[in-house]
């Protein structure tokens, strides 16, 4: 069923219609500028929504294809199309986007438009980046979503935001240049195996490379995608692009942007160079690990509540690479899940930090203490973010990592690549730890900043959520527990695209006949 | 090879030659004309007509260039010259050029104190002399052309005769340009000696017929003939002067230095390279490192990376652009490895290049005028004080960068997978490090305009000018059209190289 | 026989609806909105479950009702739904989940009289019966756990509920991690099963248990990490210290919370799950001997204890691990038994100590109290009569479940294999003694509180019982009472036993240790008559040393300086585990964020290639010196090492 109309090409520029429409509307009239951005992104997750009802959970592969030619000397394409994996990557963007703009109405002061323009040519970038099924295309808004972030972090951002923009952009380029020439080398060995130039994805899958050249390769794509994720020891920018981003920056780059790289690994790392995957996977199983733990560690010890949040997510999406990379039905779709729920909770975390900078201007915890006495409502909504955070049954959290722990756990891909049965248990009970780390420095800084004697004299006059604070987080919280209550709404539109891609990763990879050679083995024996 | 008689030439054949070379008899002829007219202009008068006037002639230029597109080659003056469309796509690429620093010299020069007449003639001249040499498939003629290209620009260089460094820098690119000349004619000589003629396509062939290994004055005289050019696109060794030329002279001449003059070098490069020595690219067999391939890859590693390292600690955006127009350069190289299609991605990239390049120094004038100086510093707070103007030059040096959706983007993806394409892995990988390294100085002068509290008094503002409004305008225009939809550029580029072949 | 149905949903649902009203309007509402939906709810969720129990009883336990809400999470293999069950065991724990909590909410409308968060406290004591009815009610290790931590996350809340307080703030915090420790076992624990079960539900695991599925090893780590779960929540050591500190909470809160209900969950789940530790030996081995020795070690704890609360804090954990020796030696009735009749004596208690605390205006050292008998009539009888119960004196509720569990504890040493025999008489000496120092400590809290002479501070004004607080005291104490006859098999009464036999009499008689089981009369009137003489000891030297000679306890105290200064502080395990784990891991994140982060990763990995970048920039610059005939100069050299690297490369040389 794919429609005669192209949805996935309205949903993807309509951000840029209201980006150009917002650079018409006077300077001196910065209402107008926000109000036409919030429009434009309720539009588009309207529409968004309309993708979600229509995509067909029972169908394999992907689907509302929408192929032009765009340079087609080269073999590029305007290619879009989603599975299940995209779609609610492009959902949740297009969910996150209104909420992001709502919440910078007082925040944002200085150069109003710019802001706007800039994160709705965001907002293109990454719908752009899910949705592109052309290795070039994706490339290209892969590389285009940094610009309006370079510039949402050094123009609006903290005192230190020069040198934390300067540092996003440059390891981030970094990482993807690097891809670029990877991208090519595939292109031009499936151009040579079959004569003809295409960058369709799926067709590259079908290339075959020397085991060598896959290596190389998935080296360059995985270090784009591990900066981007990012896992230890590339997650250095993420702590200063995090605090020095105006608060809008924050939620889009932990929502959005830090999916981006463990997306990149499903859809583009893991079936292009599926044997290289697999030799790389003790290796990112056991950095992910790392990052759980160490993140957490970290974030125990910050003394900004922003920066902790940050560390936090170096923790959450070590859980999400580990599911990736144990590679079966529930630890992926746990990894998928955990995705949309680390958008969604420590986006509302940095959106409520946002909040009581603005009130405060300082995000210090020893600033605090005390405030759930006057921000009763405030301290209810953090609190319910925090829980989602580490993972309370009830909320998004705990289903993700839920099955993402079961599914590593009981990892058939695991004991496999590394050649121990217990390789996967012993994965996810250490990650397990980072379950418990979670709840010590969430409960340890709520504790800090919330509870105790409310001593600050600036503390007693705060006030509570304004009615428009309530809108920007009434809906996150509600996703906080649809998602934990009701996980199959979304779970049964990625059953089938995850199950797609762990067998043809499993098939194309040698794990397959690793697990055949490994069975017989004891076979012989008896 | 120098024609057996210049008689024999018919009569007949004459128009049919001067037609072959029209461009450059547009462009010279402007020249002339401007000229004249600035003699009969009252002394004090603005030169502003006389800008408009080269515009003029310059339109007529890329009309008579774009009017043959698609016409087989046509030898002419007894195959000194060809009309190709290869010399076809590089005449309006310097047209374009010159046009555009003629456009910002009209906006720029008279705060300059150069508002004379003989710019504009200049210019024009040079820009003739761009078109000759990329005509040229005779060494001899290249030689003319080259020197036709190199003498009005030395002038120009030395234009703005109040300020010192202007006419220091004119001088040293008088007197490094008049050494490397002494080393290309050299070079000729000995091909000559070597080959036993100056026709590229006779080189090529009598080349084929015997043995390079041992042949001493082959090799020697090839290397001196691209020693010299490698000094005209100044990469690293030969690049000393451009930094301080480029900065030293009047902002529009800089601008046509860095494209167009670098362009014709390219053009020039293009044809010996492809034309004249195709099978010294690898060497010979058992001596594959001596062909130009090894030589230019380390080249324009050392080019590229030496030039955007310097380029990271510029505190002078003018100066800092010279140094990018260097790493340019470096990236160029690159496609002089690949062949076809890496020349196809040259002149794309010089395409791509002048639009960026000149937009962007385009603005150094503009702020340069608005702000008295091109220091780093001077920039900080500009994103406030003229939004658009640094929107635009944000957009170019993104595009000077490589990211996308601009044509500098476009232009580095289709260089760089014209060399995975043959196998530089290597080479490939150096150049996009280097394009990150190159991204933090594009940055900080975003910073700069952007990010950095303004702690200067603000300067009034000053009307905008049109003419380098329009200019900017139609470079910014180019950059994002050559990157969201660069088919037809790409056609035309590929089409034009395959009169080299 | 199985029957299915919608009303068990309900049962739960209810005061979640009312803990959602208290929380949002609560405020808006008043008070006396507020107490009633708090209570109804809770009130007609018990009657719900009263009517629901009706079927299972009338069947003696043989009937089961089960109600499939939703499918919850469903992926790959994976079909986790929300549902229901109550047979037997579940119904017991309904009963006294919602029935202790509909008496302690009644209470609490009194205590809680006038505080700034009433509705707030309502609301999260709602939540509380929620979260413990879905565990109780919970039909697979999922829904269970939801339940397991909505508890912990209740008991955080109620804990810390007067927040401003640093210290009561920072006990929540404690309680809730030092759960998800235990947690993280339970977690591990079902990830096991499910792998070598493909299901988690109850029901599929002990088909997979009965058709041999499961392998001994996979069952005793399943069930050894599972019991980590239930430590935690049940404050066994080594995850008791948690419990101590969460008296911090409102008293009723102790009561309900961290006495009769969220504290049994541990002993609750290791029941449910008997038909997987009845097939673990050597894990039901270390339930019962983690279970004997925090019986014996939290006791001796409880006699320094001076914080009328505190002594009831380690009274809890040291009964909880009764309970435990109870499971652990696979009398999973007996267990159950003693987890009901704790409720009642307990909360009983807790809630005495609530009253007594209140009429001193929030007094609660007990060295500061006496001579209370006259002034808080119905507090002393009914905690006298807990207390007789708790000390295991007959014929009151806690000498029948106790001494259940010491008999089957002493009664299967003989039979089991020599290994679990020795274990089995190591947890019944163990729960010998603790039962004479309970005795012991208990008679020293209610001498010290309500006889003798008042120590009371001279400015204090001891308020008089509230109406409403007192018959809450009242019902729990007959309960205390009389309520352990339902299970007198000393008197041939085994109707507790009988009752539950269709969920656990199958686990139970497959258990090792009572196989075979031989009954003697004769020695289980022994045994229970060694466990009153014992008692009658700790009653005895109580009297002596509170009543008769007060001054002499400081003498001793005194005389065995160290050791008393040892127990009174709890053997320093708090300290300790702050010295030996918290301090070592924060240190270790300041040096992984300081040095590891901050100077390693980015000053050497990312600013160190920067700046090293810079630098060559900055030497290669110096070359551009401005002098031209250094230009021409470098420009000769560069054509130099054109030619020599061509001429060489070429062979020419």
């Amino acid at each position: 069923m794919d429609l005669g109309f192209p949805l996935l090409s309205l949903v993807l520029w309509l951000p840029l219609l209201g980006a150009l429409l917002v650079l018409l509307v006077p300077r001196s009239k910065p209402q107008i500028a926000r109000n036409l951005t919030l429009g434009v992104s309720l539009l588009d997750l309207a529409l968004a929504l309309v993708l979600f009802f229509l995509f067909d959970p029972d169908r394999t592969g992907v689907q509302l294809v929408e192929k032009w030619e765009w340079i087609e000397s080269l073999g590029v394409a305007y290619y879009l199309g989603i599975d299940g994996i995209s779609l609610l990557l492009v959902v949740m963007t297009a969910f996150l986007a209104p909420i992001a703009i709502l919440s910078t109405y007082k925040a944002i002061e200085k150069r109003v438009r710019g802001f706007m323009f800039s994160v709705q040519l965001l907002q293109v970038g990454m719908l752009g980046a899910f949705m592109a099924l052309d290795v070039f295309f994706f490339y290209i808004f892969w590389e285009l979503m940094l610009i309006p972030m370079y510039f949402i972090i050094g123009i609006w951002g903290g005192p230190r935001r020069i040198y934390a923009a300067v540092k996003f952009f440059l390891f981030t380029l970094l990482g993807s240049v690097l891809m670029l020439v990877a991208i090519l080398v595939v292109f031009f060995t499936h151009y040579a195996q079959t004569g003809f130039y295409t960058a369709d994805l799926f067709q590259l899958y079908e290339t075959s490379l020397t085991a060598t050249v896959q290596l190389w390769m998935f080296l360059a794509f995985a270090l784009a995608f591990a900066i981007k994720v990012p896992m230890f020891p590339f997650h250095t920018w993420l702590p200063d692009a995090h605090v020095e981003a105006p608060t809008a920056g924050s939620v889009i780059l932990a929502a959005v942007l830090l999916k981006m790289g463990t997306y990149g690994f499903i859809r583009f790392a893991f079936p292009l160079f599926p044997q290289a995957a697999v030799w790389f996977t003790p290796l990112i199983a056991i950095l992910a690990v790392v990052s759980i733990i160490y993140g957490a560690l970290v974030a125990m010890v910050q003394q900004d509540v922003k920066k902790l949040v940050a560390y936090s997510s170096v923790s959450h999406l070590g859980f999400v690479m580990l599911g990736i990379v144990a590679l079966n039905s529930a630890s992926v779709s746990g990894g998928l899940l955990q995705m949309i729920n680390h958008g969604i909770s420590t986006g509302m975390l940095f959106l409520l930090v946002g909040m009581i900078y603005e009130r405060r201007h300082t995000r210090l915890i020893s600033d605090f203490g005390g405030i759930a006495k006057p921000m009763r409502w405030y301290a209810v909504c953090f609190m319910i973010a925090t829980l989602a955070s580490i993972g309370l049954p009830g909320t998004n959290g705990f289903v993700g990592e839920f099955l993402v722990l079961i599914g590593t756990f009981n990892s058939e891909a695991l004991p496999i690549v590394f050649g121990s049965e217990a390789a996967g248990m012993v994965l996810a009970a250490v990650a397990g730890l980072g379950v418990i780390l979670g709840a010590v420095y969430m409960l340890w800084m709520v504790q800090r900043v919330f509870f105790g004697p409310l001593k600050k004299p600036e503390n007693q006059k705060l006030k509570d959520l304004t009615l428009r604070e309530v809108v920007v987080l009434v809906p996150l919280i509600v996703v906080i527990f649809l998602i934990g209550l009701f996980p199959n709404l979304f779970l049964s539109k990625v059953e089938r695209s995850i199950d797609a891609f762990i067998q043809d990763v499993r098939e194309r990879s040698q794990l397959v006949q690793m697990a055949v050679v490994d069975a017989e083995v004891p076979d012989a024996d008896r | 090879m120098i024609p057996d008689s210049i008689a024999e030439i018919s009569a007949s054949q004459v128009p049919g030659d001067l037609m072959a070379i029209l461009p450059f008899l547009v462009a010279v002829a402007g020249g002339l004309v401007v000229i004249i007219v600035d003699l009969l202009m009252r002394p004090k008068a603005s030169r502003q007509a006389l800008g408009i006037l080269s515009l003029l002639f310059l339109v007529l230029m890329i009309l008579a260039c774009l009017v043959d597109v698609g016409k087989p080659p046509e030898m002419a003056f007894s195959d000194l010259v060809v009309a190709d469309d290869f010399s076809r796509f590089l005449g309006v690429i310097f047209a374009v050029a010159a046009a555009l620093s003629a456009l910002t010299a009209i906006g720029r020069l008279p705060d300059e104190g150069a508002a004379r007449g003989e710019f504009y003639a200049l210019l024009l001249f040079a820009t003739g002399g761009a078109c000759l040499l990329a005509q040229a498939t005779d060494l001899i003629s290249m030689f003319i052309g080259l020197e036709c290209l190199s003498i009005p620009a030395y002038i120009l260089a030395a234009s703005l005769r109040r300020d010192p460094r202007s006419a220091e820098a004119g001088f040293k690119y008088f007197i490094l340009g008049a050494f490397a000349t002494g080393f290309l004619v050299y070079g000729i000589a000995l091909l000559y000696g070597a080959a036993g003629s100056t026709q590229l396509k006779e080189i090529a062939r009598l080349c084929a017929t015997q043995p390079w290994t041992g042949n001493l004055m082959l090799i020697v005289g090839a290397l001196l003939v691209l020693v010299g050019l490698l000094f005209k696109i100044a990469a690293v060794p030969f690049h000393m002067w451009a930094p301080d030329v480029y900065q030293g002279s009047p902002t529009p001449a800089t601008a046509f230095f860095a494209t167009a003059v670098k362009a014709a070098a390219f053009a020039a490069l293009l044809r010996v390279l492809f034309m004249a020595l195709p099978d010294m690219r690898t060497g010979t067999a058992g001596y594959e490192d001596a062909g130009w391939a090894g030589l230019l890859t380390v080249i324009a590693i050392l080019t590229m990376s030496v030039a955007n390292l310097i380029a990271l600690v510029q505190n002078d955006v003018k100066r800092l652009l010279a140094y990018s127009s260097i790493a340019h350069a470096g990236y160029l190289i690159i496609g002089l490895l690949c062949n076809q299609e890496g020349a196809a991605a040259i002149l794309f990239y010089l395409a791509a290049y002048t639009f960026m390049t000149v937009g962007a120094f385009a603005l150094v004038a503009y702020f340069e005028h608005k702000s008295g100086g091109t220091s780093m510093t001077e920039y900080v707070g500009l994103g406030r004080r003229h939004p658009v103007a640094a929107v635009a030059l944000c957009i170019l040096l993104f595009s000077l960068a490589g990211i996308p959706p601009t044509a500098g983007f476009f232009s580095k993806f289709y260089l760089f997978r014209a060399a995975v394409n043959e196998g530089f892995i290597v080479l490939t990988v150096v150049a996009v490090l280097n394009s990150v390294v190159s991204a933090y100085y594009y940055l900080r002068v975003t910073v700069a305009m952007y990010m950095e509290d303004e702690t200067q008094e603000k300067k009034p503002a000053v009307k905008a000018s049109f003419a380098i409004a329009l200019a900017v305008g139609i470079c910014v225009l180019f950059v994002l059209l050559m990157g969201v939809h660069p088919t037809p550029y790409l056609d035309a580029a590929r089409s034009s190289v395959l009169s080299l072949f | 026989m199985t029957h299915h149905t919608s009303m068990l949903l309900w049962i739960p649902l209810l005061p979640l609806i009312g803990a959602v009203i208290n929380g949002l309007f609560g405020r808006r509402l008043g008070d006396k909105a507020v107490s009633f939906i708090g209570c109804a709810t809770v009130g007609v969720s018990f009657l719900l479950g009263v009517i629901a129990s009706v079927k299972v009883f009338g069947s003696h336990g043989e009937d089961r009702l089960v109600q499939s809400v939703y499918s919850w999470i469903k992926i790959g293999g994976i079909d986790i739904s929300i549902s229901f069950v109550l047979d037997a065991l579940s119904v017991i724990m309904v009963m006294v989940v919602a029935g202790v909590s509909f008496i302690i909410h009644v209470y609490s409308i009194g205590y809680m009289r006038g505080d700034a968060g009433y509705a707030r406290y309502f609301a999260y004591l709602n939540l509380f019966v929620f979260s413990m009815l879905v565990l109780v009610l919970g039909d697979n290790l999922p829904v269970l756990f939801v339940g397991w931590e909505g508890v912990g996350l209740c008991s955080y809340l109620l804990i810390g509920f007067w927040f401003e307080d640093r210290e009561k703030a920072s006990a929540g915090k404690k309680a809730f991690i030092v759960n998800r420790i235990g947690d993280l076992g339970f977690l591990i624990g079902m990830f096991i099963l499910f792998g070598a079960a493909g299901t988690l539900s109850v029901d599929g695991l002990k088909q997979a248990a009965d058709s041999g599925l499961l392998s001994t090893g996979v069952l005793t780590a399943a069930c050894i990490l599972l019991f980590v779960g239930a430590c935690g929540k049940s404050a066994q050591i080594p995850l008791y210290v948690w419990l101590p500190d969460a008296m911090a909470g409102p008293t009723p809160v102790s009561a309900l919370i961290h006495a009769a209900t969220m504290v049994t969950a541990g002993v609750y789940m290791v029941a449910r799950l008997s038909f997987l530790y009845s097939l673990a030996p050597t894990a039901s081995a270390i339930v019962a001997l983690v279970g004997g020795f925090t019986a014996l070690y939290a006791a001796s704890i409880g006699i320094t204890q001076r914080d009328i609360k505190k002594v009831l804090a380690y009274s809890t954990v040291s009964q909880l691990g009764y309970m435990f020796v109870g499971v652990g030696v696979g009398a999973y009735f007996a267990g159950v038994f003693h987890l009901m009749t704790h409720a009642f004596f307990k909360a009983c208690l807790f809630l005495g100590s609530g009253a007594v605390i209140h009429a001193l205006s929030g007094e609660q050292n007990i060295l500061k109290m006496g001579g209370l008998k006259k002034k808080l009539k119905w507090t002393y009888w009914t905690f006298l009569i807990s207390t007789l119960a708790i000390a295991g004196f007959p014929p009151f509720s806690g000498f029948f479940s106790k001494d259940e569990i010491l008999w089957k504890a002493l009664s299967s040493a003989s039979h089991a294999g020599w290994a679990t025999g020795w274990v089995h008489l190591l947890a019944y000496l163990m729960g010998l003694v603790a039962a004479a120092i309970t005795a012991f400590y208990m008679f020293r809290l209610v001498f010290l509180t309500f006889h003798g002479k008042s120590r009371l501070d001279p400015s204090v004004h001891v308020h008089s019982e509230i109406k409403v607080m007192s018959w809450p005291l009242a019902v729990l104490a007959g309960l205390a009472a009389i309520g352990g006859w339902v299970g007198a098999s000393l008197f041939g009464i085994h109707g507790f036993a009988h009752f539950t036999d269709s969920v656990l009499g199958q686990a139970q008689r497959q258990a090792v240790a009572l196989k075979d089981f031989a009954h003697s009369q004769a020695a289980e009137w022994g045994a229970a008559g060694l466990s009153v003489c014992v008692a009658l000891m700790g009653l005895a030297l109580a009297w002596y040393l509170y009543l008769k000679k007060p001054d002499v306890p400081q003498k001793i105290a005194e005389r065995f300086k160290r050791l008393y200064r040892l127990v009174f502080n709890k053997y320093w395990i708090d300290e300790v585990y702050e010295a030996l784990v918290l301090n070592p891991i924060h240190q270790f994140s300041i040096f992984l964020w300081r040095i590891i982060d901050e100077k390693l990763i980015d000053g050497l990995g990312v600013n160190g290639p920067a700046k090293l970048l810079r630098g060559v920039g900055g030497i290669a610059r110096m070359f551009q010196s401005g002098n031209v005939q250094v230009y021409a100069f470098w420009m000769f050299v560069g054509i130099c090492a054109v030619l020599l690297y061509v001429i060489y490369a070429a062979g020419l040389f």
